[in-house]
């Protein structure tokens, strides 16, 4: 092949999403460099694998070589790309969010094959937006600063604090790093509902319609939360890490206030407060060997839902085998946010051999698995017997629980919705909230979790419906941009990963 | 060597040597100019050629383009290399860089500066397209 022929063919795998062929037009020992790179990629199964997130991040990819020149075994090539970002959900008007740009590319060949590709470009077109300003009435969490060094674009409000949502990488890069590396989520904003006292366990087992009589000091346990009527407030993991403190790490409702308002004025003999705690989570398949290099305790031994006291770089942290991952990670929860950007910049650096990167929540892998949060139950009048998690709904446990006799009503009443998956016949845009859907009788229900799933290659869903509504059944969902047919399915939607 | 490397070469010596009357022969009242850190970023003309670099002199203490390979045909020259650059605060810095140059007949129809631009300036004001 001649430098121009190998060039096209690179550029015409690249606009097929083939990353195979891409790769195999390199050398065993070929290089990759691309302005977009933090370093040059060297062979063939470093090659495959970055070739196959960057052309896999986009559609409609259109490759354009303008200006070819060669000189011997090297060829000198101006060009343009043009392509359709994937999973984004589109801009507010309906049309892509695109990465366009024109680039020099320059080819060395050696026998016939690419023995180094470079590729100079401004890369601001890949990172289109500045970041959102934000507002003082509400907080930030300790770790905003490296947030934005981190080039986060997009907070949300959780629990009055920013939280760091969106940054300036495509999603596919953002999933496969969960995926494949380790990711690092500022989730400051996650809060502990402390709770010390003599009435500390049986006050928690108060709290949650699910059983938690059973746990011991180092378990951790997902629970729900309900109010009085039976619906529910919040999904938290529980947290026992020492003999005289749990904590309940709670999403979007404000536990701390509910709990010190059922215990003022009560029998209850139990402190409730909220420490200056601002957690971490350091998800994917590598994290072990990132937290380990900065903790003496071994931390591969831990079990799933299980916590321990230790230090991490030096502060005393409590880490649990937890995360919104659906897959392996940890949280660190450092006693106090004094030196939190120390702890943050710690765990980067010790990250940089595994290749680590700072994330928010991969929204779009929760999903697939299953795992939901706040904005899809909390405080929306919807009952935990709705809920995909119902089978952990402990109606009769032996203790009494806020909202027990409400969900024993509805169980007796009989409960006229569930929780199902949602796989859309055709692309959605992000869901800013709950859309209104119709089966085939007719009957009301709403979409409360709308993402692009990269494992099925189509949008996915979670919506709330009518009983009677079956598996592979074809619903019509309203969104903002229209209507669209989908079909119900179970979830979660994919298998475990790490 | 042909028009185009001519006019690449014409164009670095300008740049280092920071000459904007150099810079000024160079480009054509047609001629278009595409750096990708300044603004606007695309330049038409000889004026805003000219004004554009007098900022960017003004802004920054050297700037060099350092040239490691090229290839050019008659109309077309392509240079890869290195700009390197120190701002008036002595903040220094250097990237990877290439230009691509487009002769019609003797005059430079188009220079177009490639380079990451986000340590320069952060946010883009629309890509060169």
């Amino acid at each position: 092949m001649t430098p121009t022929s190998a060039f096209e063919a690179y550029c015409n795998a690249f606009s097929q999403g083939d990353h195979i062929a891409m790769a195999n037009l390199f050398t065993d020992d070929g290089v990759f460099e691309a302005s977009s790179l933090n370093e040059p990629i060297r062979g063939k199964d470093r090659l495959r694998s970055q070739l196959r997130i960057i052309s896999q991040s986009s559609k409609n990819i259109h490759t354009e070589i303008r200006v070819a020149l060669e000189q011997g075994e090297c060829g000198y090539f101006e060009g343009c790309y043009e392509a359709e970002i994937i999973g984004t959900g589109g801009k507010l008007d309906g049309s892509a969010h695109r990465i366009d740009f024109k680039f020099v590319a320059i080819v060395e060949m050696t026998g016939g094959k690419i023995a180094r590709l470079n590729e100079i470009f401004d890369t601001r077109p890949l990172h289109p937006e500045e970041r959102q300003y934000v507002w003082a009435m509400n907080r930030r969490t300790p770790y905003w600063e490296a947030t934005v060094a981190a080039k986060c674009k997009e907070w949300s409000v959780y629990n009055n604090m920013y939280f760091p949502m969106i940054y300036s990488r495509t999603p596919y890069e953002d999933y496969c790093a969960l995926l494949e590396g380790v990711t690092l989520w500022d989730v400051g904003l996650e809060r502990q509902t402390q709770l010390r006292g003599p009435d500390a366990h049986a006050f928690l087992d108060y709290l949650c319609c699910r059983d938690m009589s059973g746990m011991q000091v180092g378990d951790c346990r997902y629970g729900l939360i309900c109010d009085d009527h039976g619906k529910i407030m919040g999904d938290p993991v529980v947290l026992w890490p020492s003999e005289d403190t749990i904590w309940i790490s709670h999403g979007n409702t404000d536990i701390t206030l509910w709990a010190r308002g059922i215990v003022m004025g009560s029998d209850w003999d139990v402190e409730v407060s909220e420490p200056d705690i601002a957690p971490l989570q350091l998800q994917g398949p590598l994290a072990l060997g990132v937290i380990q290099k900065l903790c003496d305790d071994d931390l591969d031994s831990m079990k799933n839902y299980s916590c321990i006291v230790t230090e991490v770089a030096g502060q005393a942290a409590v880490v649990s085998r937890t995360g919104w991952s659906g897959g392996y990670g940890f949280e660190i929860f450092p006693y106090s946010s004094n030196k939190a950007l120390e702890l943050w910049n710690a765990i980067l650096e010790a990250g940089v051999e595994f290749g680590i990167k700072v994330t928010g929540p991969i929204v779009g892998r929760a999903v697939e698995r299953g795992v939901t949060d706040s904005g899809y139950y909390n405080n929306s009048g919807m009952s935990p017997l709705e809920d995909l998690s119902a089978r952990l709904v402990d109606i009769d446990k032996k203790a009494d629980f806020v909202g027990k006799q409400a969900l024993q009503r509805m169980r007796a009443q009989g409960i006229e919705r569930k929780s199902v998956g949602l796989l859309f016949r055709d692309d959605v845009p992000r869901l800013e909230w709950f859309w209104e859907l119709r089966d085939a009788h007719g009957n009301p229900g709403e979409v409360r979790w709308a993402i692009y799933s990269f494992a099925l290659k189509q949008y996915i869903g979670i919506a709330v419906v009518d009983r009677a509504v079956e598996t592979g059944e074809i619903l019509v969902v309203d969104h903002p941009r229209g209507s669209c047919e989908a079909e119900v399915t179970l979830v979660p939607f994919t298998e475990r990963s790490s | 060597m042909t028009t185009a490397s001519r006019m690449l070469q014409a164009y670095l010596s300008a740049l280092t040597a920071r000459d904007l009357s150099a810079i000024e022969k160079i480009s054509a009242s047609g001629s278009l100019m595409e750096i990708p850190f300044i603004k606007p970023n695309r330049l038409v003309g000889n004026n805003e050629i000219v004004k554009a670099h007098r900022e960017m002199f003004a802004n920054l203490a050297e700037i060099d383009f350092e040239l490691l390979d090229s290839s050019a045909d008659n109309n077309h020259a392509i240079g890869h290399g290195r700009l390197n650059y120190v701002r008036n605060g002595g903040d220094r810095n250097s990237l990877p860089a290439a230009i691509v140059i487009q002769a019609a007949g003797d005059s430079l129809a188009r220079m177009t500066l490639y380079c990451d631009a986000r340590n320069l300036r952060p946010w883009s004001d629309k890509s060169i397209m």
